[in-house]
């Protein structure tokens, strides 16, 4: 099978606190991976850490993406090589519209692959195909990025994004907080119409909930900066059912 | 100070060249205005409106007084010109150049240079040159009185609406110059005309340039003033605008101030009449060690008007930029509408910004807001954009770019959008230090 990630010995801090000490994680072609854990062990650093997040030092391990270390690359390096992350808290960008800020996205990955710009109507085409995708509303597309989005939209809205760049990897950040339980259902429809045989997901989530709808091929708890568990879907039920005394 | 002992002298010894040209009631102006600035000098920092400005860098250079022709006579600034305007003139080094000296309009419009005006209509000239400014205390503006070589003389009869004038004012000397120039715009009731005024430059010699206007708007009269400034990083303008508006007139003014060493725009609007409105809208950018200064004075003497200052600046390297906002509500001026608005991004630890607004209401039905914010470029926000494999420079300009977006936004004439846009994104990507020719027209060149 095709290695997508490969997370060998990984250390990295923050100033003088280590939060991730020493994890190791292999994701293949064509599988999911949940990561669960409590609080504060680290998940979201290694989401911030494989996307190339400024503020974190490696201290030790590396991040093999496709076969290369991409652990130097500045983010939107990692972006281009296709690691994409879907954002726990998607941030607001005042002034800049979606159609605008995908557009750019869009160039600037086929300018990294030797293409010229996309042309327009292509390029709303492939918006409304995408829309569709994750029942998205159209008149996202002239508002300013994430600007007065409900919770829900902006978390569709990651989704729409991802199905617009189509990466290799897509790391979602505690995707289904603060989600009902239609944006959940609309969001997992989502991610499951992208999955293929060639991408790999990894998904952090607090609660097994998420797992009903998208349903992992392994799942991982984390735990003070390592993983310490692993195993099929059935670790979800499990850890849902005695919490996290099972790893401590 | 070698600038000022320099203008001292050439005042003292061309009193006849500088005054004799001009009719009696200017002329006393003159004479009393030279001596007020021989009297006062150049600002220093201690003067509260100019603590946050630097004048040493000009006033320890010599300047030649360009009262003589000193610009190149086949320069082509009709290149400048924007199609879809009705006119064009030039002020070339503070002299008037356009195809007549002084000419009257079909629909009554009386365009020209200053110097002929006040010769052909000095009745005209005389009821509104210098009632604004005279109210002034503004070291600036005895400078320009007394030195101005030229200017744009405009008058709009009633009624007269939809003609838009392009005015270019170029720093062209092949020296470095003196510069300066003197407009009067005067707009009777009901009239209605689209300004657009470039200052420019193309010589790389150092200017320091003075360029005062005063503009009467009669009652429900409309104006549209747009500015883009692009002058070289040697050069400093100071361009004072007074204002008189009348009752239920418009004054809208949009200004581009896109480069220069020192850029300095002060405007006093007096509303005067009732139920007028004022907008006054900016966008600064500097770079280097370039300064910008706005200082905004915004007079409502009557009730129920309205008005608006909104400007947004970005300065990066080691820029300066100051901005001083004042409204002042008279007594008489209940149910009064004012806004002020001024926000800043700095880039760098070294770029400065100072924003000072200020309030004084005296009467006690009105509805007054002011805010400022000096923020720098939201870090989540880079690291999202470039999550998308955006790089972290256009991710940057993305930001800024929409950062400075009201202000772009805010402008009425469609044609002017797209070369706008044009230019604040070439700005800040660092491509305008100096345009060749007009920078409007800097959208077809690469």
């Amino acid at each position: 099978m095709n290695s997508i990630l490969e997370i060998k010995n990984l250390h990295a801090k923050i100033g003088d606190k280590e939060i991730l000490k020493g994890v190791n994680l292999k994701i293949n072609a064509g599988e999911v991976h949940a990561i669960m854990g409590p609080n504060g062990t680290g998940k979201s650093t290694l989401a911030n850490v494989i996307t190339g997040k400024d503020g974190y030092e490696i201290t030790e391990g590396e991040i093999i993406f496709k076969g290369k270390n991409v652990s130097l690359l500045d983010p939107e390096e990692r972006a281009l090589e296709g690691i994409f992350l879907g954002f726990q808290y998607p941030v607001e960008i005042p002034g800049v519209s979606m159609t605008n800020f995908m557009k750019a996205a869009i160039d600037a990955k086929r300018k990294y692959k030797g293409l010229d710009p996309i042309k327009p109507g292509e390029f709303l085409k492939m918006m409304r195909e995408k829309q569709a995708l994750v029942d998205i509303p159209d008149k996202i597309k002239n508002r300013s990025v994430n600007e007065g989005f409900s919770g829900g939209e902006k978390k569709k809205n990651e989704i729409f994004q991802m199905a617009m760049l189509e990466p290799d990897l897509a790391i979602l950040d505690e995707t289904d907080s603060g989600l009902d339980i239609d944006a959940l259902r609309s969001v997992a429809e989502g991610v499951n119409k992208l999955r293929s045989k060639d991408n790999a997901f990894m998904v952090i989530t607090h609660y097994q909930r998420l797992l009903d709808y998208i349903v992992p091929d392994i799942v991982h708890i984390m735990y003070d900066g390592k993983i310490v568990k692993s195993g099929d879907k059935n670790l979800a039920v499990e850890l849902e059912e005695k919490g996290y005394k099972l790893v401590e | 100070m070698k600038l000022q002992d320099s203008i001292v002298k050439y005042i003292n010894e061309n009193q006849a060249v500088l005054n004799d040209s001009f009719p009696d009631f200017i002329k006393d102006i003159r004479t009393k205005s030279q001596q007020d600035f021989i009297r006062k000098g150049f600002p220093s920092q201690k003067n509260e409106r100019w603590r946050k400005t630097k004048l040493k860098y000009f006033t320890e250079q010599y300047y030649h007084p360009s009262i003589n022709n000193i610009y190149d006579k086949e320069l082509k600034w009709e290149a400048c010109v924007v199609p879809e305007f009705d006119m064009a003139i030039a002020l070339i080094n503070g002299h008037y150049v356009a195809k007549k000296d002084l000419e009257v309009l079909p629909n009554g419009i009386i365009i020209g240079s200053m110097k002929s005006a006040v010769k052909k209509y000095p009745d005209l000239v005389k009821s509104y040159f210098n009632r604004l400014i005279k109210q002034q205390n503004n070291v600036f503006d005895d400078f320009n009185a007394g030195l101005f070589t030229d200017g744009l003389f405009l008058y709009v009869p009633k009624n007269v609406q939809g003609f838009k004038l392009q005015i270019i004012h170029r720093l062209d000397a092949k020296i470095d110059a003196l510069i300066n120039v003197r407009n009067l715009v005067i707009l009777e009731e009901n009239s209605q005309i689209d300004m657009i005024q470039c200052d420019d430059s193309n010589q790389h010699k150092s200017h320091f340039a003075s360029f005062n206007s005063e503009v009467f708007l009669a009652d429900k009269a409309n104006l549209n003033w747009y500015k883009y400034q692009n002058i070289n990083d040697l050069s400093a303008v100071f361009s004072n605008h007074y204002y008189q508006v009348g009752s239920q007139a418009h004054l809208y003014t949009n200004f581009m101030e896109l480069n220069g060493k020192l850029l300095r725009n002060e405007q006093f609007a007096k509303i005067v009449g009732v139920d007028a409105k004022v907008d006054l809208y900016g966008l600064y950018l500097a770079d280097k060690s370039q300064q910008v200064d706005n200082l905004l004075f915004v007079t409502h003497e009557k009730e129920g008007s309205y008005s608006n200052q909104k400007f947004k600046g970005i300065l990066d390297d080691s820029a300066r930029g100051f901005f001083n906002g004042q409204i002042l509500v008279k007594k008489d001026a209940q149910q009064t509408n004012a806004f002020q608005k001024n926000d800043s991004i700095i880039l760098t630890d070294k770029a400065r910004v100072s924003s000072q607004p200020f309030l004084e209401i005296y009467a006690d039905d009105v509805s007054c807001s002011h805010g400022s914010t000096t923020g720098q470029i939201d870090e989540e926000a880079l690291f999202y954009i470039r999550q998308r494999g955006i790089s972290k420079r256009d991710a940057q300009l993305l930001q800024l770019y929409a950062f400075v977006g009201e202000v772009i936004d805010a402008i009425k004439i469609p044609e002017l959008i797209e070369p706008t846009k044009d230019l604040v994104k070439k700005r800040l990507n660092g491509k305008l230090d100096v345009c060749e020719d007009c920078i409007l027209q800097c959208q077809t060149r690469t």
